[in-house]
């Protein structure tokens, strides 16, 4: 009985999903270290609090202690951005960190699996780490700075379809990262680390991209994260905050969110396909760095 | 092979110095991904705070203020990623038991790791000013260099001390360094006002924020980078005089631990669980 | 007269532990329960023990890593609590299954790096470092990344680390755990030219192999939970190996024949090996031998090879301890 259950075939999807959930719950189990109370410190709130007051006081610095619409700004960019980093984290180190150190590698691209799947499992446990601090920075901006983070001003079905996509947006990212790190050794851990400090310059996570040069300006257009940023705070901080696009309606921004969404998604997908054919014909996938 | 007379005293403690700063300096040389990382990541973070400045508004001095912070961020990664945290990957690659049985002794071996760290790092720190102030047209006018520069020198000195006192209260700790060394990262860039003036702090939280040397030394020099429009913290002469004590206090100090921790190394055998 | 190389008297190493599933009451690990030891200088001499019997508990004492709990530990006549400096000035150390150094630095140069702490000058120090990557065959590596080395390279290079300060007396933990056979018979080369070369030298060899405190030693100490059981020449250890003559049997799988009791069989231990089975038997005299050839042929178990061994150390440690070294081993890793 068992074995006829085994051998049920299963379909596309639900072996995708199966593998999205094993990956999660391996990714969790490797990851939730965080729950540790000091550790939840240090990543959920030290960590989180001490890059936002920096913007905070460089604001209060300048502004001589008044407030404005910046500090929505600063506060909704700096409390998302940990996703970003998380997930990208997750899926480039789902690769890395069984290739180098779990040794499990080669076990699981064998396995009968969409290793698509697996890294997103894997990229999804990360960013899930990034809740707590999100949670906590908007609090803080709620409760300690009176930004007008208020449920009544809230549009929380757009925010909760941006967040959506923008995890989607984050996923395709990783996937471009991780098809990176799949081709090089050594310094490749740090990757997600240095695309998101570029990204973080580019994306608009802490300033209008109004202030960048025309060519970043551009630049940052074509990446999903200024867009979603952008919703997320169209979302949370209600009309009348400050804009990266101040000529775009809030369902453009959504619209062209979802579209520059979709073609990350499918170029992601592209590139790592691409890449796990080369480091298959080079033979460097499960190839250890020695690091 | 008999001309071979292993040296005694200073001779000895020099070598070992530059023995233990070799694999530092000849490591950046062969290892160039510290351009990227080191160098071009902590740019590009500052660049970002310097477009934060100018979405405010803000003067043109505080884009120094930010390009100051980011060669200090290098310095800060280097005391704690290298130094307060190479004891403990030194523990898990197995390095720390042989330190600990070579004649010249872990303050020698510690001196070592600080000169090879600290020529990189002002190699680094260098290329983030230069670059910065190119990018951004940011103009010094130093006022007094022989007070700059005394004011620098005894910062990295502090600052170095803190590095050993941490890299023995991190194995005696006994939590991963590397969650230890992330603790310090962004709530000390936000408490020693890597990139705002830290007189906005307030007086007390500035003065428990300058335990860490940075604090009164990025004052100090931005006083005398920018004279008559930084606000100052304390005046220059009270921050380098609190920063020479803080100096000698983290010599002191990072003696006695470093004492401790052979101590209770060799006592509770805390280097290693392998009998 | 000159000092005793190592000696330690009445040594008791204690290591605190928390409380756990398997240690509710927190009760202290006693690693060293008492180890008194004499070793002259120029003696190669051998600590053998399964894991966890106390060896490089012993060692980390008598090389200045670890305070002992009670008694005395003196190396070249100096105190291990006192005379810390002193002591490192004149010894070395080389552990097995090491993977210290920098993968940055070039062999050469990680082995200049250790030359410095020492205060050696730079130029005979590279002279040095070269003579002795010849004598262990890694000359030719000598400008390869440590991260680039087998395992047996690593340990070769670990133990010109060791040999670079040309110590008075080498401590060598397991120096060949984790090693091929043929990088392990290297080093155990590599060990008997040094002391040949420099025979005012002392070494104290800890090792769970057996041949090899046999094939190196000129005394051999066994430990077990903390505790010297024996000590003396292998071959005056193994006459202590007495009572009886040894075989080694190989047959077909035993399933279920018992051979444990049988008249005159004091002990029979089995080892499969290619699908046979080995035994090892300890019998109270030659003729108890028939008694077991007749049990294997009534089962229809064909005999491979039989003959009358030379008891070795394994013998010595199975008659102290009641258990072979593998054994005491497996009990030690297991739940």
């Amino acid at each position: 009985m068992e074995a006829a259950d085994r051998l049920r075939p299963e379909s596309a999807f639900a072996s995708w999903w199966r593998t999205v959930r094993v990956a999660y719950w391996l990714g969790w189990q490797v990851e939730s270290n965080w729950t540790d109370p000091l550790l939840f410190f240090i990543y959920s709130i030290a960590r989180p609090l001490g890059g936002a007051l920096i913007l905070v006081f460089m604001y209060f610095v300048v502004s001589r202690g008044g407030r404005g619409d910046m500090l929505g700004f600063f506060l909704v960019g700096s409390a998302f951005w940990p996703f970003v980093i998380a997930g990208m984290m997750g899926m480039a180190w789902g690769i890395i960190s069984d290739r180098e150190h779990w040794k499990t590698l080669k076990y699981v691209y064998t396995s009968p699996i969409s290793y698509r799947a697996y890294l997103v499992g894997r990229s999804l446990a990360q960013a899930t780490s990034a809740t707590a601090a999100t949670a906590i920075t908007l609090l803080f901006g709620r409760w300690v700075l009176q930004i007008p983070l208020h449920l009544s001003s809230m549009d929380i079905p757009y925010a909760l379809v941006a967040f959506a996509l923008g995890i989607t947006s984050i996923m395709a990212l990783g996937f471009v990262v991780v098809s990176a790190a799949m081709s090089i050794s050594g310094e490749a851990w740090r990757m997600p680390e240095g695309v998101g400090a570029a990204l973080y310059l580019i994306c608009g996570a802490i300033f209008p991209v109004t202030v960048l040069p025309a060519v970043l300006q551009d630049l940052a257009q074509a990446i999903p994260l200024t867009w979603w940023l952008e919703a997320m705070r169209r979302g949370l901080l209600g009309a009348g905050g400050l804009r990266s696009f101040p000529w775009s309606s809030d369902l453009q921004v959504l619209a062209i969110f979802a579209a520059v969404t979709a073609v990350w998604v499918a170029g992601g997908v592209l590139v790592f396909s691409y890449a796990e054919q080369r480091a298959r014909a080079l033979g460097i996938l499960d190839r250890e760095s020695g690091y | 092979m008999n001309d071979a007379t292993p040296a005694r005293g200073m001779l000895r403690l020099l070598r070992a110095i530059l023995g233990r700063s070799y694999p530092r300096i000849i490591g950046a040389n062969r290892d160039k991904s510290w351009l990227f990382y080191d160098t071009v990541l902590p740019l590009l973070g500052t660049i970002a705070f310097v477009y934060v400045y100018k979405a405010l508004g803000a003067p043109e001095r505080f884009v120094g203020y930010v390009i100051m912070g980011g060669a200090t961020v290098a310095f800060w990664m280097n005391v704690m990623w290298s130094m307060a945290a190479q004891f403990y990957w030194d523990k898990q690659g197995g390095n720390l038991e042989l330190y600990m049985v070579v004649p010249c002794g872990i303050p020698a071996i510690l001196l070592g790791m600080s000169f090879g760290g600290f020529v990189g790092t002002v190699i680094r720190a260098i290329a983030i000013v230069a670059i910065g102030s190119l990018l951004f047209d940011v103009h010094y006018t130093v006022s007094q260099w022989p007070v700059f520069l005394l004011v620098f020198g005894v910062a990295i000195v502090g600052l170095y001390g803190l590095g050993v006192t941490f890299a023995s209260l991190f194995l005696l700790w006994g939590r991963e360094a590397w969650h230890m060394a992330n603790l310090f990262m962004e709530p000390v860039f936000f408490l020693s006002g890597f990139y705002f003036p830290v007189r906005a702090l307030g007086f007390w939280a500035g003065m428990g924020a300058s335990l860490i040397p940075l604090t009164l030394a990025l004052d100090a020099m931005r006083q005398l980078l920018f004279p008559g429009t930084h606000p100052p913290f304390l005046p220059l002469g009270t921050e380098l005089g609190i920063l020479g004590a803080l100096a000698i206090s983290f010599i002191v100090l990072a003696r006695f631990l470093l004492r401790k921790m052979e101590y209770l190394a060799r006592r509770e055998g805390r280097l290693s669980l392998r009998f | 007269m000159t000092v005793p190389a190592i000696e330690t008297k009445e040594l008791v190493r204690e290591y605190r532990m928390k409380r756990s599933p398997q240690n509710p009451s927190g009760a202290p690990v006693v690693a060293l329960d008492g180890v008194t030891l004499d070793v002259p200088q120029g003696e190669m001499f051998g600590l053998l023990g399964p894991n966890g019997a106390g060896k490089t508990t012993l060692i980390k004492v008598l090389v200045t890593l670890l305070l002992p709990t009670a008694g005395a530990a003196r190396v070249l006549g100096l105190d291990v609590v006192g005379q810390v400096q002193q002591i490192r000035e004149r010894i070395s150390m080389v552990s097995g299954g090491e993977h210290s150094g920098y993968g940055i630095l070039t062999v050469r140069e990680q082995l200049w790096m250790f030359s410095q702490f020492y205060g050696l000058p730079s130029k005979p120090a590279l002279a040095r470092i070269d003579e002795l990557l010849k004598v262990v065959g890694l000359y030719e590596e000598r400008n390869r990344r440590t991260s680039a080395l087998s395992t047996g390279m690593r340990q070769k290079m670990n133990l010109v680390r060791g040999l670079l300060s040309d110590p008075e007396v080498l401590f060598l933990d397991e120096p060949t755990v984790g090693l091929d056979v043929t990088a392990a018979r290297d080093i155990r080369a590599y060990i008997k030219e040094w002391i040949r070369m420099k025979p005012g030298r002392t070494i104290l060899l800890t090792t769970h192999y057996m041949h090899e405190a046999e094939e190196l030693c000129d005394r051999v100490a066994i430990i077990h939970k903390g505790r010297i059981i024996a000590g003396d020449a292998p071959a005056a250890l193994k006459l202590r190996a007495t009572g009886g003559t040894y075989f080694l049997l190989t047959t077909e799988t035993l399933d279920g024949i018992s051979l444990a009791g049988l008249p005159g069989v004091q002990r029979a231990d089995t080892r499969a090996l290619d699908g046979r089975m080995e035994l090892r038997l300890h019998l109270a005299e030659d003729g108890a031998i028939a008694g077991v050839v007749k049990v294997l042929a009534d089962s229809n178990r064909r005999i491979f090879s039989l003959q009358k061994i030379e008891p070795t150390l394994e013998e010595v440690f199975v008659q102290l301890v009641g258990q072979r070294l593998e054994e005491a081993d497996e009990r030690k890793a297991g739940p």
